[in-house]
């Protein structure tokens, strides 16, 4: 009878066992494209999807089928650090660290103040902050808070290069701060547009960053160029009116082509005089939210928020700007972030 | 809409539903239904006396989820509460009270948190905007307060004071004079709560787990003067209304619960001043009025305030013709001066709103009554197209037991202040709202000298809202309000009212049910997967109950909600689940002389229910209450 039993113990833990290996099956990982989904302000329904580049397929709502619970308020940003991602999650003031092949969650940093996008240097982790002057650093060893670095404004996107820290003034600001991060204090604040959303760094260390000219339209949104050495702006790339509404500029992994959304979709080299007079595809019906480059044959990604209420879309396109694929993902769908 | 407000309130008959009894026993005075309020075609509820009576420590949004097929949506306890009816938003509900429109003008609803039942002594609900006699349309429906009405001759103090848990106390004085000509009623009132409720939260990190609420204290204090002068023929009353509530507003709990700080304080002054006379061929009722609103809301952390301040001045007035023929005529004519400033109005904003509506019917032999209302409005100088509504009521029985009733009808609701000229996204090329549809209701009202008897009341509904406005991405990156969608909403009320009243016992049961379709039909928003979608948090199924009973000096009551699934993104991919509360109550009232005084003590969300009204504001689980009402009654003599 004893061993009728423990024959059936075993058949029921063999069971459960594989159970949960098949619970890790909700996604198929690859080549492909991590997608942060915001959610509605204030209603905690944020998530990630998967978009699967092998397969064509899209897995949905992966951090809460791997965690059985929710992901958080307004998850904005995605940094990754071999298989290990960080999934900043803004309005919840959390960062969650998950298992990328798992999804499983390794551990929650709390209490952070709205907490926007957080760039890797040295095993640490700077995070932005939407409502503080202060970066927070980060340990990712131990993946606790080990302290804050005060710029004297808010901060939004940011940038490395080399041991600097560059992080964007963006709400109501018009500078980018330079921050020495072997000394954690600030060595620079340079004067830009108004209101600068992103940015990014291309193959020569220079720091391209997309002013929008002000949430009211207040002046004519420009690029600026940043000399990453002296931060002295080196070019100004000004768009056509005040009503311009740029924004997401993104560059490729070859860091010698921009993208950014403007009436659609535009792409420059870093070599271009000028901003290009041309979409590479219009919009349509389309709300375009957020652009990434990917890594593979010139192909890009971009988020459809629809109306910023409903389930949005993610849209392939070829180098050509021809679309490819299209997908639903989760609600507002924003930030991308490829696999290695 | 003035002749409304007197058909309302200065002979509360015409305000008699379709569900509770044609006689209304308030102390010793009984009041008698007139067949032609019951017999217009619309559809209304007066909310029973004895749930006003009993619920005074709570706020008008909680007592009536509990009590009519309305949807109540909350940001936690004490937070921002918002009615439904019909399926529309809290922005598509009036609410009068004294014959004044109170919803506030800048976002064009009423925070029902902030209106305690110590305020009022009678209510009436009527769904649909079909009744075209207030100022301006609306198209969820009406909620109709009033105060001061019903005081007996000689001297009455209450002394009420109430607490329980989560540090919940309330307290109140209430004393009315009543003489034959003269009646005052004054009442003080406050109300505080840490509110340091115990929910459950299941998407925190670590697991669920049990936690307390924080940030979500609440202050509140109010005091209402209402003073009547009874003539032969005439009426006249003033009453004058503050409210003060200060909360701190507890952050939404996605996976945990942060302390932001966010907080805001409210203040109202509400002062209306009604005429009435009531001749054999003539009724007529004048309402002045003036609503002074602050709202200031503080969000420390992200440096984020506001500061929200409005006035409305009113004027209506109303007039009802009794021929000696068939036919009787009302006419109503009002406006209504807005203004309103904010630090985010690029300047103090003002809008008059000058209507008039007519309404005639005309009688076959008390047993059809025909009827057609029109309204016409000047908004901002600019006229509208005119509002019709049509209908017809039927006495099946000659005795105005059952009542069939049918109307159809075109009304409109104007955009708010906010949607016009909030900076950024105010829109001042908005449409007004515009519903057709229709209405099909039955009316009995059951044999109240019997020891058991019901009322029960059944609408069906349709209508069509075009132009519904929503705030939506623009072209620039701040939202704009836009006239986008087009819904469909239709469904089913019922409503019962069963009294059993042996000897020795009095029982009460109150019931209503309410199915509501509203589906967005048509969407100016390219690849909108919303269409065929039920609107965000419109549940599909709505029931509700109350059992009351009453023995000697004892009595108990029951009540039990259930909502349904209720959606929380537009293309109903994600809801939140229903829910069932169950809440008990008993007390007992101990009379010497002329004192009485009452103990009562009431158990809410029995079962622990774990449920939100609005998705991240977790209400609490289950709470105790204890009252004690002191009332010294001293009768004039005759």
């Amino acid at each position: 009878m004893k061993q009728k039993i423990t024959f059936a113990i075993l058949i029921a833990a063999l069971l459960i066992s594989c159970n949960r290996n098949d619970s890790n099956q909700f996604f198929e990982p690859g080549k492909g494209v991590f997608v942060v989904n915001e959610g509605n302000y204030l209603s905690g329904n944020g998530s990630i999807s998967f978009y699967n580049f092998e397969n064509g397929k899209i897995y949905n709502d992966l951090f809460s089928e791997a965690n059985t619970r929710a992901l958080g308020d307004i998850p904005d940003f995605f940094a990754t650090d071999g298989q290990i991602g960080y999934i900043i999650v803004n309005n919840s003031g959390t960062i969650e660290k998950i298992d990328m092949a798992t999804m499983e969650s390794l551990g929650t940093i709390t209490d952070l103040t709205s907490p926007r996008q957080m760039v890797i240097y040295n095993k640490k982790g700077y995070v932005s902050s939407l409502y503080s002057n202060y970066i927070t650093i980060i340990d990712l060893t131990d993946f606790d808070v080990e302290g804050q670095i005060n710029i004297g404004c808010t901060s939004e996107a940011l940038a490395l290069s080399g041991s600097t820290l560059f992080a964007a003034y963006w709400s109501g600001g018009n500078s980018v701060v330079a921050i020495d991060l072997t000394t954690n204090e600030v060595v620079d604040n340079i004067t830009t547009g108004l209101e600068p959303e992103s940015m990014v760094i291309d193959k020569n260390n220079k720091l391209w960053v997309l002013c929008t000219g002000g949430w009211n339209n207040e002046e004519i949104p420009q690029i600026c160029v940043i000399n990453t050495s002296t931060h002295e702006i080196v070019d100004t790339l000004r768009f056509r009116t005040v009503s311009d509404n740029p924004s997401c500029l993104s560059i490729n992994s070859g860091c010698d082509t921009l993208y950014y959304i403007d009436e659609g979709i535009r792409r420059m080299p870093i070599t271009a005089a000028e901003l290009p007079k041309t979409v590479l595809t219009g919009a349509g019906t389309s709300l375009f939210y957020k652009v990434a480059p990917a890594p593979w044959k010139g192909m890009f990604c971009v988020t459809d928020a629809v109306d910023y209420t409903q389930t949005g879309r993610l849209l392939l396109y070829d180098k050509n700007g021809n679309l490819i694929d299209t997908e639903y993902a989760g609600i507002i769908p924003g930030f991308m972030r490829y696999t290695e | 809409m003035l002749i409304a407000s007197l058909y309302i309130f200065s002979v509360p008959a015409w305000s008699v539903n379709f569900i509770f009894p044609d006689t209304i026993k308030v102390n010793t005075v009984t009041v008698t239904a007139v067949n032609h309020s019951r017999e217009l075609p619309f559809s209304s509820f007066l909310i029973d006396s004895s749930l006003i009576g009993s619920s005074k420590g709570s706020d008008i949004g909680r007592m009536l989820q509990y009590c009519a097929p309305v949807i109540i949506k909350r940001y936690g306890t004490y937070g921002l509460a918002s009615l439904s009816i019909r399926g529309m938003s809290g922005s598509h509900t009036s609410v009068i009270w004294n014959g004044l429109d109170v919803n506030a003008p800048m976002n064009g609803q009423t925070d029902f948190t902030t209106l305690p039942v110590f305020a009022v002594e009678q209510m009436k609900l009527s769904p649909g905007g079909s009744d075209l006699s207030n100022i301006s349309g609306t198209i969820g429906g009406t909620v109709e307060m009033s105060s001061g009405s019903n005081i007996p001759d000689g001297l009455s103090v209450k002394g009420l004071i109430g607490g329980g848990s989560y540090a919940e106390g309330n307290g109140g004085v209430f004393v009315s004079i009543g003489k034959r000509m003269f009646k005052s009623s004054t009442k003080v009132w406050f109300k505080n709560a840490k509110n340091d409720f115990l929910f459950v939260n299941n998407n925190s990190p670590g697991g669920p787990e049990k936690t307390h609420r924080t940030n979500a204290a609440v202050h509140s204090n109010g005091a209402l003067q209402d003073f009547t002068f009874l003539f032969k023929r005439q009426e006249l009353s003033a009453h004058l209304w503050y409210n003060g509530t200060y909360r701190e507003l507890p952050s939404a709990v996605s996976t945990v619960q942060q302390d932001l700080g966010e907080n805001q304080k409210d203040k109202s002054l509400r002062a209306a001043l009604n005429y009435k006379y009531t001749g054999a061929r003539i009724k007529l009722n004048i309402v002045s009025g003036y609503v002074n609103e602050l709202n200031i809301y503080n969000y420390p952390l992200a440096d984020i305030h506001s500061n929200n301040r409005s006035e409305t001045f009113s004027f209506k007035s109303s007039a009802r013709l009794f021929g000696k023929g068939p036919f009787g005529t009302s006419f109503n004519l009002g406006d209504e001066l807005q203004r309103a400033s904010s630090l985010s109005y690029e300047n103090t904003q003002l809008r008059n709103m000058l209507s008039a509506s007519f309404l005639t019917d005309y009688s076959f032999n008390n047993k059809l009554m025909l009827m057609a209302q029109i309204r016409e409005m000047c908004v901002y100088s600019a006229f509208s197209l005119p509002e019709l509504t049509l209908g017809a009521s039927y006495n099946i029985d000659n005795r105005g037991k059952n009542l069939l009733k049918i109307n159809v009808s075109r009304n409109t609701k104007y955009p708010s202040l906010n949607d016009l000229c909030w900076s950024p996204g105010g829109n001042k090329e908005l449409k007004p709202e515009l519903s057709t549809g229709g209405e099909l209701i039955f009316t009995h009202s059951g044999d109240k000298e019997v020891i058991l008897f019901s009322d029960f009341s059944i609408s069906l509904f349709d209508s069509k809202v075009s132009d519904l406005i929503q705030w939506a991405q623009g072209n620039n990156s701040y939202w704009e309000a836009k006239n986008l969608k087009t819904v469909n909403t239709g469904g089913v009320e019922l409503s019962a009212t069963t009294c059993y009243n042996p000897e020795a016992l009095k029982l009460k049961l109150l019931t209503s049910y309410a199915f509501t379709r509203s589906v967005i039909t048509d969407s100016g928003i390219a690849n909108d997967a919303s269409v065929g979608s039920q609107l965000i948090y419109t549940p599909c199924n709505v029931v509700n109950m109350v059992l009351t009973g009453e023995c000697g000096i004892f009595r108990m009551g029951s009540s039990m909600l259930y909502n349904s699934r209720r959606y929380t993104v537009s293309d109903n991919t994600h809801w939140l689940k229903g829910y069932l509360l169950n809440d008990i109550n008993a007390g007992v009232s101990l009379k010497r002389e002329k004192t009485l005084f009452n103990i009562d003590i009431s158990v809410d969300n029995i079962f622990n229910t774990v449920y939100e009204s609005t998705m991240g504001y977790p209400m609490p689980l289950r709470t105790f209450m204890l009252d004690l009402l002191l009332t010294f009654n001293l009768k004039s003599e005759k």
